[in-house]
């Protein structure tokens, strides 16, 4: 349901620029911002990664090791971090009713083909391994994963446990910045028939993402708060995880409205790559998969 | 007689007795007094002027309740067939907050468009029994039979109509449950129902043969190649899983038959262990096994035997060939079971003549024991390729059909069987119209394979040949 008004003025004055234009399609709001805290950072064992600003260095110390480096190369979500460090683009424009209007892609260009590149070298090291999950991860040194799983990464990593911004990466020379989606949680009402019943959801929706509330969250579960006034709070300040991730986002573009077949589509690519298809691929032929990724992402939004 | 002239005499068949239908009751109503003239139009009118009560009031309320269902709910759901909806849902944003006003929903006309229709069916049927049942009540006061009373029809459905009186029930359960659905998924194969035509949001409409011209397509966006490569798999993996799990396990059961054998009590209940712990621990279990960072590969590189892990899950031949043997795995207990009970049914005697005679080992096996547990085991054989055709389990709690593959459309994997496609058609993309398609081809693949091997199996053909 659109949140018209007082309540959408509610929204776009209490919490971050980010969770705004995530809560928005077109030039409607359709959600009440929960956290902020949706996006991803990186957890590493301190005894194993002596320097976790370079991917090359992470992933040779993890060979060293014998550890492995673990990130989610076939997920939409965690793949645009490639490819928005090189400086591709891939966002959505939709109109107010939720309908994809336009796709802004630049897959297929010598950027895109960069990114490709890393995510291909980063593949065949014998250290990569695909997944997020520190509690799937059977030998971590490293991880790309969130705050949800600080609990989790605590007691895997015990004493050794760390967390940092994403690392740089080096392609052909060139050194890139990780980046990737700032995500957001959103809390949204289904259409209603009665005006009185949509005032009482959405004033409950106004309670639930109020400061207040999202500090008892962050105190009880540790969701990082989107509403800015509860993020000044000290106790959010000082937590190690949510630093890592508030450094990062600096790098990172907030994730706005995509189609559900996005997805599907990025995880047939990360599949490829991960599947040695494209190991001994010439920059053309990697240059031939993005342009049809591409073609395929632009036929989401007609 | 061929097929085809079978089939010409089945539609000529149906169409005289249509036409037989309509004669009768043409007669019946120009032979017919004037009671029998009403009934036509009201119901039961007859039956009850000849004080037959029960069957007047039954054919009376059937009548009553049928055009009240008509006008208060099931026209304008019949109406709604050909569009399938026109006003479409909108926001009114007018007043403080915006609300809903919610227009025609397709899913619902489509529904209940249909039922209306087998209600007009039923009617249609009552009616012709009515129109029959005074045709009959004419001709018993012509001849000066006595007209069966209301304690009589009572009587008679738990004695000579007690079946209809038992299949009343099943008979509803089935038309609700599954012919039903069915036919509404049927339909579903021929609107544009996807994630952009969601109703009550959104309507759908109907789109002809689109769905299925999609479905053969071949190109960038056509279901086309998806489908084929999606369809090979599914037939070469319903054929290994079937085969090498039946040879196999008879194997074992040979075995593990032998004279000389020892402890053969302990191996069966070893092999039978698999049988005890459901597939959703052990499956899953073996998939983390073989995980790239899972025990097998870890063990493998410790012990230096590889220097990378092998990508068993994320490599679409590796992951192919690994499901047919995990399937193995599981499935040689069931057979072994079965095949030790079938060959101790073997009569000894075969196998001694033959030994006399100086065959060896392997001539026994082709000449005796095969031969015979095919015979016995054809008809298992079959349900068996059908069911491994849809073996969701196995496939889901391995792969989920993965790896995927810019290569395939509409979200499959390279392990996916049809069913695991339309699964994920259906749960991931709410691409309802291109699920229907693919369940009528899993239909027609099942079926035609399923006659065709039925025909061809020898315990159809010979029925007596082992007795």
């Amino acid at each position: 349901m659109e949140v018209i008004g007082d309540y959408a003025n509610f929204v776009s004055t209490s919490n971050d620029a980010g969770a705004v234009g995530a809560a928005t399609m077109g030039d409607a709001i359709y959600a009440f911002p929960v956290t902020s805290d949706n996006g991803y950072f990186m957890y590493y064992d301190k005894s194993v990664v002596t320097d976790p600003t370079s991917l090359e260095k992470i992933v040779a110390d993890c060979e060293a090791a014998g550890k492995g480096f673990y990130m989610e190369i076939n997920s939409g979500w965690y793949q645009t971090a490639f490819f928005f460090a090189t400086g591709c683009q891939l966002t959505y424009d939709a109109d107010s009713n939720g309908k994809f209007m336009k796709a802004n892609v630049t897959y297929a260009s010598d950027n895109g083909v960069k990114a490709l590149k890393k995510m291909i070298e980063l593949s065949k090291s014998p250290s990569f391994f695909n997944g997020s999950a520190i509690s799937n991860a059977t030998n971590p040194g490293a991880i790309i994963d969130g705050t949800w799983d600080s609990g989790a990464a605590k007691e895997v990593f015990g004493d050794n446990y760390a967390c940092a911004k994403l690392p740089t990466f080096t392609v052909d020379g060139e050194t890139f910045q990780f980046s990737g989606f700032g995500g957001f949680k959103l809390l949204g009402l289904k259409p209603q028939t009665d005006t009185n019943k949509a005032v009482v959801c959405l004033e409950l929706a106004k309670y639930l993402s109020s400061a207040e509330v999202q500090l008892a969250r962050y105190n009880e579960v540790g969701w990082g708060p989107s509403n800015m006034e509860a993020q000044a709070d000290s106790a959010v300040q000082s937590d190690e995880a949510l630093s890592a991730l508030a450094e990062q986002l600096a790098f990172t573009i907030p994730q706005g409205q995509y189609p559900n077949d996005y997805w599907t589509l990025a995880t047939a690519l990360g599949d490829d790559v991960i599947a040695d298809k494209y190991d001994n691929a010439s920059d053309e032929e990697l240059m031939s998969v993005l342009e049809e990724f591409q073609a395929t992402c632009e036929s989401y939004a007609q | 007689m061929g097929k085809e002239s079978k089939l010409s005499a089945n539609i000529q068949n149906m169409f005289s007795n249509i036409g037989k239908n309509v004669k009768e009751i043409g007669v019946t109503f120009t032979e017919g007094d004037w009671k029998t003239k009403v009934s036509f139009l009201i119901m039961g009118f007859g039956q009850l002027m000849h004080k037959q009560f029960l069957r007047g009031i039954v054919f009376l309320a059937v009548e009553i309740l049928f055009l009240y269902y008509m006008i208060s709910f099931g026209a304008k759901y019949l109406a709604g067939i050909p569009t399938l909806g026109t006003t479409a849902t909108y926001v009114d944003k007018s007043g403080v907050v915006p609300v809903t006003v919610y227009g025609d929903n397709s899913f619902l006309i489509l529904l209940y468009g249909i039922l209306t229709i087998f209600v007009i069916i039923a009617f249609v049927y009552l009616w012709r029994v009515n129109v029959r049942q005074n045709r009959q009540i004419q001709t018993y006061l012509a001849q000066g039979r006595k007209l069966p009373t209301s304690k009589e029809d009572l009587y008679s459905l738990i004695n000579e109509n007690f079946d209809k009186t038992l299949l009343a029930l099943p008979n509803l359960g089935v038309f609700v449950f599954i012919i039903l659905p069915i036919i509404f998924m049927i339909c579903v194969a021929f609107t544009n129902f996807d994630a952009d035509h969601q109703p009550p949001a959104a309507l759908f409409s109907w789109t002809g043969f689109a769905n299925f011209k999609n479905l053969f397509s071949i190109g960038s966006a056509g279901f086309g190649s998806t489908f084929f490569t999606v369809l090979g798999w599914t037939l070469v993996w319903a054929f290994f899983a079937t085969f090498l799990n039946y040879f196999l396990g008879m194997g074992v059961a040979i075995m593990i038959n032998k004279k000389g054998i020892k402890f053969k009590k302990l191996w069966r209940t070893i092999l039978v262990m698999t049988i005890a712990i459901p597939q959703f621990v052990s499956l899953l279990y073996v998939y983390k096994m073989f995980a790239n960072d899972g025990l097998v590969n870890g063990y493998l590189l410790k012990w230096g035997l590889i220097d990378n892990f092998i990508p068993f899950w994320s490599n679409a031949t590796y992951a192919r060939i690994l499901i047919i043997i995990i399937n193995v795995w599981i499935g040689i207990p069931y057979m072994m079971l079965m095949a030790t009970g079938i060959l101790m049914n073997i009569p000894e005697d075969l196998y001694e003549s033959a030994r006399i005679d100086g065959a060896n080992g392997f001539q026994m096996f082709m000449k005796i024991t095969l031969p015979y547990m095919l015979f016995i085991t054809g008809p298992y054989l079959l349900t068996s390729f059908t069911g491994n055709l849809n073996n969701f389990n196995v496939i889901f709690l391995l792969t989920q059909g993965n790896p995927k593959s810019m290569d395939l459309v509409g979200g499959a994997g390279y392990t996916d069987l049809l069913i695991t496609w339309l699964y994920k058609l259906t749960i991931n993309d709410t691409n309802y119209r291109m699920a229907a398609v693919i369940g009528i081809m899993v239909f027609v693949v099942t079926a035609v394979i399923s006659l065709v091997v039925y025909r061809i199996l020898p315990s159809v053909k010979d029925e007596e040949g082992f007795q």
